[in-house]
């Protein structure tokens, strides 16, 4: 029975408390959130999933920006459903507030009450596109200050925001024909999973890729966008096409129209208000990874081990990785550890924390084609032996690479298509390569 | 909202309400607080009054907006009802929605006042602007007073068939609310056969709203009654959808059962496209409608996995770790069913350094599924990293995925156990403790392995502390004792230390295991087992321990050599799989709730929802659209020539007057669209002949019958819905007979398999709580039709039949007809 209601909404801050809460059936049970708040803070194990189940009361929700964004239901229904839903919700209300904060929806509850009742009737989900709302939701919103709320940045939010823009809501009718500027921006935002042996080889890596959007143009226009010509979706079809772009699989949002997609790589769509992914696409090829880590252990004395980790820019001299973080985790009974770092590159500190029982490097800039070292000496109580050689590592990376991609997915043109207005919009088009998981084992 | 909350001195500072926290300057705290709130609101309800804030629309908004904040603070606002009543009437549309808020949530708590503010609901339920209508309806109905119901009819009425699509689909969920307030009012409007005629609608949300509300509001015949016409209808608009829409039509998509192959592949190329969209729900429905269009079709099954491959793995990389998770626990489901199919990307199951615990948990348990011999070695290694990460519970779960990797391919025994070995030796006591653990199970099925095991169990007994391990290792000790020169003393000491040991599972596992070294190493065990015998016959903290001891103790008094029979008896090597990993009983029925909070709880779901909140269980494809309606099909017959003729005048009115002249129910607005879904007879019953194969129940498989009373069937014959209806209306009145009943049959299947067998067909049956009914009909051999309504009473144990034809001598047949049921019945019969 995946035809099914939730009965209530709710949003809670870090500390519990209920910010939002809607009751859409009049059926939901007393004590609901904080049944669900408790359950989710004193999990018994682990991290708690994002759907349970208490006294035949089902719980499905997402944590973002700390704040956790939840349904409650009794019947069973599809989660993945509900789950891509609140994932909406959450983007509906940063698009509305301009960001996504515990402040931001305090401060716009009665906006954010406006939106949940367009969003859900009676439990199921109407209408959640940014644009089909707007006609609908007339508070207007209160902005915030966007450089507080933002402690928490979401994984896709990043630093090289070209302009405060992007964190601006997309306003209700008012503005529409003001002194706002035609502009689109666009992201090919690719995030990196490697995993590297001991020995440096890589055992796994993979790119999870996405083209986002964020459109200010006025009149919706029609855009088209065009990737590499060579481009090829799925293994099977690579064949002997050597040199292309071969993407395992991708998926695309609703609005993509994929008519000239197979012959000319070309996608016309127009685009929604707000932010929104066009294009989410998979690769697991080869690919030349950015950092390239070797990690190796020496003893000094019987009592003291040398941890040394060498980590290579593999990328032309004009990238640069920024935000970079190393973690070395250390055997959990080290007595003490000290580390050091060159002094000739200047930005870098490595400290050891005892809670974690690991060292965190920070690069504030990692020039391309460059080479760091990190050295740290621990001590332990008792002789070094194998185990806990064992315990030091895997060596975890961190980082951003500002307009650098790894898969070669390129952005041909990205123009308004003949027949709709003609005017010149600003396009901003940045690539960024991110690490999702980017480990080494020592 | 609760109340409760109000005590909290802390709560109402981090409100939204902008103004200094309260409680700060009152360091008083509690009661003092709640008088300064009430003090509040007194000024609140002076300056709703104050004429200078009604003329500024500015500063009433500001006034209005504080007493939200304080409701959604839970602070009791009710107090205001009155003077919030009086600003409902303005134009300022957020005033006017923050009143509409309030209303529904104290109307309860006040009915009387709420009252009051039915003639402005209603009358902006006439606004000129849409929006204005679909909300003065939407709060209308969410009053949930049940003295509203007379107020909301002719609203809700008239909003069904307005020139707006949002108020349309407001007013087709409002049916809902309608419903659940008083079902009999939506019964008495027909409102069924209404919301199955605006499936038409050209709005793609009034059309979802119609099946949300239509499935609900036959949840008790298992959901929205679909036919063949209605699905491909709702297929064909597939794209006009927004995601959410997308996720019901595939869900109720997957209910129906295809008339035959190419009907469900022809439903497969419509479903096809939501496979590249992003939103994982509407991804993991259409897997689901694959899997259930596919379910006889098994060489189809495996395309459809190899089809939904690329997918749902591209969900997986790129998803937040919420939806993650999701497809995970739902690939955790599909991996045994298609073995093979995600082999070569088991790299993709790798866990990733900062995936929460329940990700890497389940993605552990997949590359236990997924590894084949080319990849077992790497899996295995791969697991070996996680045995030694932070996490304990991965560490454990992945070595316990190394032994059922292991078990599934005997080629990679060699891997898995030097791998299990090496973490036996590891520094950590989980680490060794659930090594030995798998190593134990692994030795049942592999014993040549234990020469390579067997070494390092001594140092290992040392460092284990959890009872579980150690067990492990006693058990081994006592297997293969006469392969361990130092066994005995490895037990000694544990026996020296009986007293202080507290966990009866070692306890158990030494005394077993001791009994059965004593057979292989007597002169070393004999004094040992014997204090063993002793202590353990005289512990008194386990009932089970006292007997076993005991049992042993009379075994080897009364003949050792029976004793040896008895305890170390030759064991047949494990073959196959064990037998608890071959419960595929209970995960079919959980499968069988795909894309459910089931498969995410890997249980099914009446283990944890009440039972109003379950599917009921009615083969779907036998109940009739409409039937909610109908009593009988002489009823149906009629709502459904209504349909058609309201179908007519639609189609008529749009063609008419297509710039949206506002005649018929719409206007121009609801013109049938014609591309998608050609079919303007959406019902399928008036016509078609090839949807009435699909309801003709087996009737061509009956094998040729002479039935009792003298009658003889054809077999192999259909009759269509279509000609069932008309033949039943015009045949006049028929015989009736009734019968007593010892008891009620279990299902109609039952019944229909009784009535082929006599070479009776069935046109359509359905099964309610107080009745089942059927429609059956035969032809004898010299032609004549024969049409029969049966129903079984189920609280009066009653059978009614009704038996119309046209052969010659009609009561006659009818009588040899009815004797047949009679028949096919007998055992059901008093």
């Amino acid at each position: 029975m995946s035809i099914a209601p939730v009965s209530q909404f709710f949003i809670l801050s870090p500390r519990g408390d209920t910010i939002i809460s809607k009751d859409y059936r009049g059926d939901a049970v007393a004590g609901t959130t904080d049944t669900f708040f408790r359950k989710v803070k004193f999990w018994e194990s682990g991290d708690p999933p994002p759907c349970f189940t208490i006294d035949g009361v089902n719980y499905i929700y997402v944590r973002k920006n700390g704040l956790l964004f939840a349904v409650s239901t009794q019947w069973n229904v599809s989660p993945s459903m509900f789950l891509e839903l609140l994932n909406r919700l959450a983007k509906v209300f940063k698009d509305y507030c301009g960001v996504l904060s515990e402040e931001a929806i305090r401060k716009n509850f009665i906006l954010v009450y406006e939106l949940l009742d367009e969003t859900l009737d009676y439990g199921y989900p109407q209408g959640t596109s940014t644009e089909t709302l707007r006609n609908h939701v007339r508070n207007e919103p209160i902005l915030v200050d966007s450089v507080k709320s933002m402690r928490l940045p979401s994984a896709l939010k990043t630093k090289t925001a070209p302009s405060s823009s992007i964190q601006k809501p997309v306003s209700g009718s008012g503005q529409k024909n003001g002194s706002q500027r035609n502009e689109i921006f666009v992201d090919i935002l690719e995030r990196l999973s490697v995993l590297f042996s001991q020995s440096g080889q890589v055992v796994n890596s993979s790119i999870d890729g996405c083209i986002q959007m964020k459109s200010y143009l006025s009149g919706n226009p029609e855009l088209r966008l065009a990737l590499n010509e060579d481009l090829v979706v799925g293994k099977a079809n690579a064949g002997s096409s050597f040199g292309s772009v071969v993407l395992d699989d991708c998926n695309f949002h609703e609005c993509a129209k994929l008519d000239e997609f197979e012959s000319m790589r070309q996608l016309s769509f127009t685009p929604p208000d707000g932010e929104f992914v066009l294009l989410n696409y998979r690769m697991n090829a080869e690919f030349r990874c950015p950092f390239r880590l070797f990690p190796s252990i020496g003893d000094i004395d019987p009592y003291r081990m040398e941890v040394v980790v060498i980590v290579r820019a593999d990328m032309p001299e004009t990238a640069a990785g920024t935000n970079v973080v190393v973690r070395l985790p250390m055997p959990r009974n080290a007595v003490s550890v000290s580390s050091e770092v060159e002094s000739r590159v200047p930005g870098q500190t490595a400290e050891y924390s005892a809670n974690e029982h690991r060292v965190v490097w920070t690069i504030k800039k990692f020039q391309g084609s460059s080479e760091l070292t990190l050295r740290a000496k621990v001590t332990l109580p008792n002789v070094v032996n194998a185990a806990n050689r064992k315990e030091v590592g895997p060596v975890s990376m961190q980082f951003e690479i500002p307009m650098y991609n790894v898969s070669n997915l390129q952005v041909r043109y990205l123009k308004i298509a003949e027949f709709a207005k003609s005017y010149n919009p600003f396009r901003w088009v940045r690539y960024v390569t991110q690490s999702s998981s980017y480990v080494c084992r020592v | 909202m609760s109340m409760n909350q109000y005590g909290n001195s802390n709560q109402p500072q981090r409100g939204p309400a902008q103004q200094p926290p309260p409680s700060q300057s009152n360091p008083t705290g509690g009661s003092y607080f709640v008088d300064q709130k009430k003090g509040e609101i007194n000024e609140l309800k002076q300056l709703l009054r104050a004429v200078s804030v009604d003329r500024d629309p500015k500063k009433k908004r500001e006034v209005i907006k504080k007493v939200i904040a304080y409701m959604t603070l839970g602070i009791d606002v009710s107090r205001l009802f009155t003077e919030m009543m009086l600003a409902i009437e303005t134009r300022d549309l957020v005033v006017k929605k923050m009143v509409y808020l309030y209303l529904c949530t104290y109307a309860r708590q006040k009915p009387d006042l709420a009252i009051m503010c039915i003639n402005t609901l209603q009358r902006d339920c006439n606004n000129q602007d849409p929006m204005v209508r679909g909300l003065a309806l939407r709060s209308l109905c969410s009053l949930r007073l049940p003295a509203m119901v007379e107020y909301i009819s002719d609203p809700l009425k008239a909003s069904l068939t307005d020139a707006n699509s949002y108020v349309r689909k407001t007013g087709v969920m409002a049916i809902l609310k309608m419903w659940h307030l008083w079902p009999q009012a939506v019964e008495d409007g027909a409102m069924v056969d209404t919301l199955y005629n605006m499936l038409q609608d050209t709005d793609a949300q009034v059309v979802a709203n119609c099946v949300v509300v239509l499935n609900e509001i036959m949840a008790d015949a298992g959901g929205m009654a679909t036919n063949t016409a209605i699905v491909h209808h709702l297929l064909g608009r597939l794209e006009d959808f927004n995601e959410w829409g997308v996720c019901h039509i595939l869900a109720l998509v997957s209910r129906h059962e295809p008339a035959d192959e190419d009907e469900a592949f022809e439903i497969m190329n419509l479903v096809d496209p939501v496979l590249r969209t992003s939103n994982s729900g509407a991804v993991l429905a259409a897997v689901n409608c694959f899997l259930l269009l596919t379910k006889n079709m098994p060489d189809m099954r495996y395309q459809v996995y190899e089809r939904t491959k690329a997918p749902l793995l591209t969900l997986m990389a790129g998803g937040s770790s919420e939806t993650v998770y999701c497809i995970l626990k739902h690939l955790e489901g599909m991996l045994p069913r298609c073995p093979g199919v995600f082999d070569d990307e088991y790299r993709q199951f790798f866990t990733r350094y900062n995936e929460p615990t329940g990700v890497k948990y389940a993605k552990v348990r997949c590359l236990a599924l997924l590894a084949d011999s080319t990849t077992a070695e790497a899996v295995i290694a791969e697991l070996g990293e996680y045995a030694g990460d932070m996490d304990p519970l991965l560490a454990r779960q992945a070595m316990r995925a190394v032994g059922k990797i292991c078990l599934r391919l005997p080629g990679s025994a060699a891997a898995a156990i030097e791998r299990l070995i090496d973490l036996m030796g590891m520094d950590v006591s989980y680490v060794k403790a659930e090594a030995v653990q798998v190593v134990e199970v692994l030795l049942r099925k592999y014993p040549q392995w234990r020469t390579e095991v067997l070494p390092s169990l001594q140092r290992c007994l040392k460092h284990i502390d959890e009872p579980a391990g150690k067990a492990a290792v006693i058990w081994m000790v006592g297997e293969y004792g006469d392969e361990i020169t130092e066994a005995p003393y490895m037990l000694e000491p544990l026996v020296d230390a009986w007293e202080e040991e507290p966990s009866s599972q070692i306890k158990m596992h030494l005394l077993t295991a001791a009994v059965k070294l004593f057979f292989k190493r007597p002169p070393e065990m004999q004094s040992m087992l014997g204090r063993l015998l002793a202590r353990a016959v005289n512990d008194l903290s386990s009932q089970d321990l006292h007997d076993r001891a005991l049992l042993y103790h009379r075994l080897l008094k009364h003949d050792p050599e029976v004793a040896r029979r008895v305890c170390c008896c030759e064991r047949p090597p494990v073959s196959g799989e064990f037998a608890e990993d071959r419960d595929t009983g209970r995960r079919d029925v959980v499968f069988s709730e795909f894309n459910t909070l089931s498969m995410v709880y890997d249980d099914h779901s009446d283990n944890f929802t009440l039972p109003e909140f379950r599917a009921k269980k009615v083969k779907n494809t036998r109940a009739i659209p409409g039937e909610a309606e109908a009593n009988d099909l002489a009823d149906l017959g009629l709502a459904l020539e209504r349909s058609k003729a309201d179908q007519q005048q639609l189609y008529d009115a749009a063609v008419t007057a297509p710039a949206g002249g506002g005649g018929g129910t719409s206007g121009g607005d609801v013109a049938p669209p014609a591309a998608a879904a050609p079919e303007v007879d959406l019902l399928g019953l008036m016509g078609g002949d090839e949807n009435g194969g699909g309801w003709g129940g087996g009737g061509s498989q009956a094998a040729p019958t002479a039935a009792g009373g003298g009658v003889e069937f054809q077999t192999g014959i259909t009759i269509n819905s279509g000609q069932f209806q008309s033949l039943w209306a015009a045949l006049g009145a028929g015989v009736e007979s009734s019968f007593e009943m010892s008891k009620v049959p279990a299902s109609t299947q039952e019944v229909e398999g009784l009535l082929t067998a006599r070479g009776v067909n069935t046109m359509a049956s359905g099964n309610k709580p107080a009745a089942m009914k059927f429609f059956f009909y035969a032809k004898d051999v010299l032609g004549s039709t024969y049409l029969m309504q049966c129903s079984v009473l189920k609280p009066e144990r009653l059978l009614e039949l009704v038996v119309k034809s046209d052969a010659p001598d009609p009561a006659e047949s009818a009588r040899a007809i009815s004797g047949v049921v009679k028949e096919a019945f007998a055992s059901y019969l008093r």
